[in-house]
């Protein structure tokens, strides 16, 4: 069952028509809780999931975006400097996220061999499985795909691993200067890739 | 794929980029990066373009659901968080002096009332504000509680949807040993009728049952009891809410 909003149908439309950063402008100045439940019914699940991607249980995925959302009612004047309000989002619930399995000291703290960690990640998905349930995800996926191994790899370790460039360095037996370059040729890779499709 | 296009990366510090936007940096070197972005436009202009990169990774994972539950959750917290008019947000605040008007008047003059019912345990200086009745944008009645110092910060909310109700407790510190919570439920006559048994839940959040038809209550307590419950309250109320 989806969760609806259960507002008056004209102020429900209306709020729903409304971008993401609209509605984040009705909850920073005005504390509407309704201009807030839009932007929880639409970007809840892609935050959950990634929550759950990093933290592999349900229990501590829910733990964190409960915290997150709450934190951006609270205090969150939208900051445009942070990207889209998804991006946005998803950052806070990504920080969130890599403190929690940091603070559970779920991460090894030995030297082992990168892909044995990946493997054995809580959740894991790695990219390769066919588990993609939209169109829109699939293709995320692929672009993350095309990413020559080595650099989805460092990408992996850090942003679902919650390693330092300096723990993926020693996992890798890499020098610090190479996976912080494989980390910036990656992402600008991705950009690339969204250039050229049509969002 | 085509090959990426140049970088401006003349600027030496644009190595660290990439582990920046991913959160890979230490937080030494987080702040020393941050600190230079603010004096180098080159670096700012870079990490405008390949932010959006990073949500190609955070959205490249297999799809699930928000509980609908967690949503609710949520909206409820936030609705009893919101100020009564759409003015900029206060912090719960401490009462010092006789409150005299509004909601937090009434909530102060039920736990005098309360208080002074049970014999003790909550004084009327010591409670903090916390909120007040909501109608949710769920459908369900989002009742604040009072809670007293001894919780710790914790945050209480009555939901009613119908004639089931709900406690939901955010960070309720774990009973001492050998005693458990207990719910009470009372109406006009005042006299506390049992309402269940509860435990703080995993991760800060605890949601209880309210095992008593709503009809005619006008207040639900929590009391911290012996293992095992009782029929009459035995300590001073330490969560009410206002029904």
């Amino acid at each position: 069952m989806r969760f609806r909003l259960q507002l008056p149908t004209r102020k429900a439309e209306r709020l729903r028509r409304l971008a993401d950063e609209e509605l984040m402008e009705l909850v920073g100045s005005r504390r509407d809780p309704d201009a807030f439940g839009v932007v929880l019914e639409r970007h809840a699940d892609a935050a959950y999931s990634l929550a759950y991607r990093i933290l592999g249980n349900q229990e501590s995925a829910e733990d964190v975006l409960q915290e997150a959302f709450l934190a951006l009612w609270r205090h969150g004047s939208y900051d445009h400097s942070k990207g889209s309000v998804r991006t946005w989002i998803l950052s806070i619930v990504h920080h969130r996220a890599v403190d929690t399995l940091r603070r559970k000291g779920a991460r090894p703290t030995h030297a082992v061999d990168a892909d044995e960690v990946l493997r054995n990640r809580p959740a894991k998905e790695r990219t390769e499985e066919t588990v993609a349930s939209r169109e829109s995800t699939a293709r995320l996926r692929s672009a993350l795909e095309l990413l020559p191994e080595e650099q989805r790899q460092v990408v992996e370790l850090a942003y679902f691993g919650g390693f330092t460039h300096a723990e993926i360095a020693a996992l890798s037996d890499l020098p610090i200067g190479t996976v912080k370059g494989r980390m910036r040729l990656a992402l600008q890779k991705l950009r690339d890739e969204l250039e050229e499709e049509v969002w | 794929m085509r090959e990426s296009r140049d970088f401006e990366s003349s600027c030496p510090e644009a190595i660290e980029i990439g582990a920046y936007i991913l959160g890979a940096l230490e937080p030494a070197e987080q702040d020393a990066f941050e600190h230079h972005l603010r004096r180098c436009p080159r670096c700012q202009r870079n990490l405008e373009q390949l932010q959006r990169s990073v949500e190609v990774v955070a959205s490249a994972v297999e799809r699930r659901q928000a509980p609908p539950e967690l949503k609710r959750r949520i909206m409820a917290a936030v609705e009893a968080e919101r100020s009564p008019k759409p003015l900029p947000r206060r912090a719960p605040r401490r009462l010092t002096t006789p409150v005299s008007v509004g909601f937090a008047g009434a909530f102060a003059a039920l736990a005098v009332a309360l208080f002074l019912a049970f014999g003790g345990g909550l004084s009327k200086e010591s409670l903090t504000i916390r909120g007040s009745a909501r109608r949710g944008a769920t459908g369900a009645t989002t009742y604040a509680a009072v809670v007293a110092p001894q919780l710790h910060g914790a945050t209480v909310l009555v939901e009613r949807a119908g004639e089931r109700a709900y406690l939901v407790g955010y960070n309720l510190p774990a009973p001492p040993p050998g005693k458990v919570y207990e719910l009470w439920v009372a109406g006009a006559s005042g006299q506390p009728l049992p309402a269940g048994l509860f435990r703080p839940g995993e991760g800060g959040v605890t949601r209880a049952t309210i095992e008593r038809p709503l009809a005619g209550v006008t207040k639900v307590m929590v009391t911290v009891e012996p293992q095992g419950g009782t029929l009459r309250p035995t300590s001073s109320p330490i969560v009410i809410a206002a029904i």
